[in-house]
């Protein structure tokens, strides 16, 4: 008796947000995205023969965002405006920060790069792009994980995508928290994830890995989805950067999404709130950028070490 | 008549981040077999060499973003006081530190805030980075970190959070669970909880999490913050 009377209390107070990750209700229904991604180029190859893309990963659903979580609604206010300094020249063909998919959210259009200089955290050729709004995603167009439209440029930003979870930099205060990344093919466990800065391994969870750097401002760089029981670091591990610290997968918990890796870059900021209020909180910075240089690099055969 | 009072409870509950009584922890059964075998294979120590201490030193206070702390420097004084006032109710309070590499306290430049309940403290591992460190723990079934940063750095974004009270404590909802961020001693301080079930009531409101901050009072000072507050090594 006692049990079901404090769940009422707990639902009718409001204590929380008693929504769990993947169960609820939606309040707003997007529109469907447009087409997903066209194929524009293709990068060069590396030398290595990559397994071809299949759909022996798992079947597709359980993406980050399933379709009956709810996504709060968007304000109707502008997003952050355009500011901070031009990025270094990058040349393959990637969609703008803050250029979201239609219909996905508003994304943060400042060009600020938050980490200049990281090593790009997949060790061989990758597709940014989404993993709700795209084929074999929760709120993407019909097709499966593996439709050769996620594995093809341009690279979308999908950091402030709309999503369930907080982020302070985005309009509403909710967004994506990171950047998804798909490796070179739809094959899980195969391509590794890599250091993006010198510094340590500070805590290995169930699905995520978090690398703190040594060099202030310790931004966190945050790896997940992994194979976890086949990883090549331990919480403790001093690393370099671009070595490697597991591979991309689809370890979510119990339920699988689908094979990527989430990316995130977190570090303790002082700014105000949007009410005018001075606060220091850890925030996720916007990765696009930072990635869409690395990337670049990569491309542009300058190694990380 | 008993459900307002368990309401107006539980609302106090909520709001009573000051209060050290708030905390209260679940333990749902199985926990991550991940977690507990990355944490059995760490290394307890954490180790710095002098090179690699001058690199981090090298880094602060040179244009670098770090070099701005929320409020122009750790308020030693407060935080002095404070750690004396705890051992003075609690004489023996400072020996859950002692668990923790003591290398890496020592190194540790900003006052450590560790939560009170042996336990949690006792199953961690701390890394300092000198300005930044974080202590990783676990919980049954679920993760745990509490960390300190004397050098967050400025953004113009404006940012969409609410702070709260005099901490300006702030909740987030991660993919994982819940991070608090707070603010003492002019120091930033973070915890997070990330549940294996992500059902755990734990990750899916914020009473747990804020009981761990209201539970996080212990104020430890290694030797390089002796040091930075005027106390002498």
């Amino acid at each position: 008796m006692r049990m079901p009377l404090i769940l009422t209390l707990l639902l009718v107070a409001g204590v929380g947000t008693l929504v769990a990750l993947n169960a609820g209700c939606d309040t707003k229904t997007p529109a469907p995205p447009p087409a997903a991604t066209t194929p524009a180029s293709t990068p060069p190859a590396t030398g290595d023969t990559p397994p071809a893309a299949t759909d022996e990963a798992a079947a597709d659903g359980g993406a980050e965002q399933s379709p009956d979580e709810p996504i709060p609604a968007t304000p109707d206010t502008p997003a952050q405006p355009p500011g901070g300094q031009p990025p270094a020249t990058v040349t393959f063909d990637h969609a703008g920060p803050g250029e979201l998919l239609a219909g996905s959210g508003k994304g943060y259009l400042d060009r600020t790069v938050w980490a200049p200089g990281i090593c790009f955290p997949i060790a061989d050729h990758a597709y940014a792009n989404s993993q709700v709004w795209n084929p074999g995603g929760g709120k993407g167009p019909a097709g499966s994980q593996c439709a050769p439209a996620n594995y093809s440029l341009p690279w979308h930003d999908t950091f402030c995508e709309a999503r369930s979870r907080d982020n302070p930099f985005c309009v509403g205060g909710t967004g994506h928290q990171g950047q998804d990344i798909r490796a070179q093919s739809c094959v899980k466990n195969t391509w590794w994830t890599v250091a993006a800065e010198d510094g340590r391994i500070t805590n290995v969870g169930t699905y995520s890995i978090t690398l703190t750097a040594d060099a202030a401002p310790h931004r966190q760089y945050r790896y997940l989805h992994i194979q976890m029981d086949a990883l090549a670091v331990h919480e403790g591990t001093k690393v370099k950067k671009g070595d490697h610290i597991g591979k991309v997968s689809n370890y979510f918990g119990g339920t699988p999404t689908t094979i990527h890796l989430h990316f995130e870059i977190r570090a303790g900021v002082t700014g105000t709130t949007t009410d005018g209020k001075h606060v220091a909180v850890l925030a996720f910075l916007p990765p696009y950028l930072s990635l869409a240089e690395a990337y670049q690099r990569k491309l542009n055969g300058v190694a990380c070490q | 008549m008993r459900s307002r009072l368990l309401l107006l409870g539980l609302g106090g509950l909520v709001l009573a981040v000051g209060a050290g009584d708030a905390y209260s922890r679940q333990s749902p059964p199985g926990a991550a077999k991940t977690r507990a075998a990355a944490a059995a294979a760490a290394p307890i120590a954490s180790r710095f060499d002098a090179k690699r201490v001058a690199r981090v030193a090298a880094t602060q206070g040179a244009g670098q973003p770090g070099a701005a702390g929320p409020a122009g420097g750790v308020d030693w004084r407060t935080a002095v006081l404070e750690q004396r006032r705890g051992l003075g109710a609690n004489p023996g309070g400072d020996k859950a530190a002692g668990n923790l590499d003591q290398e890496a306290v020592n190194e540790t430049r900003l006052p450590i805030l560790l939560p009170a309940d042996p336990a949690i403290v006792a199953s961690g591992r701390l890394y300092s980075f000198g300005d930044y460190y974080t202590l990783s723990a676990e919980a049954p079934g679920a993760g745990l970190s509490f960390s300190g940063n004397a050098a967050p750095f400025p953004v113009d974004a404006a940012l969409s959070v609410s702070p709260e009270g005099p901490q300006n404590l702030t909740i987030i909802r991660t993919v994982e669970g819940r991070v608090a961020s707070y603010t003492r001693f002019n120091v930033l301080y973070t915890v997070e909880v990330t549940c294996d079930q992500p059902k755990d009531d734990r990750c899916v409101s914020d009473t747990y999490i804020r009981g761990l901050v209201a539970q996080t009072t212990s104020v430890v000072l290694g030797k390089a913050a002796r040091q930075a507050a005027g106390l002498g090594g």
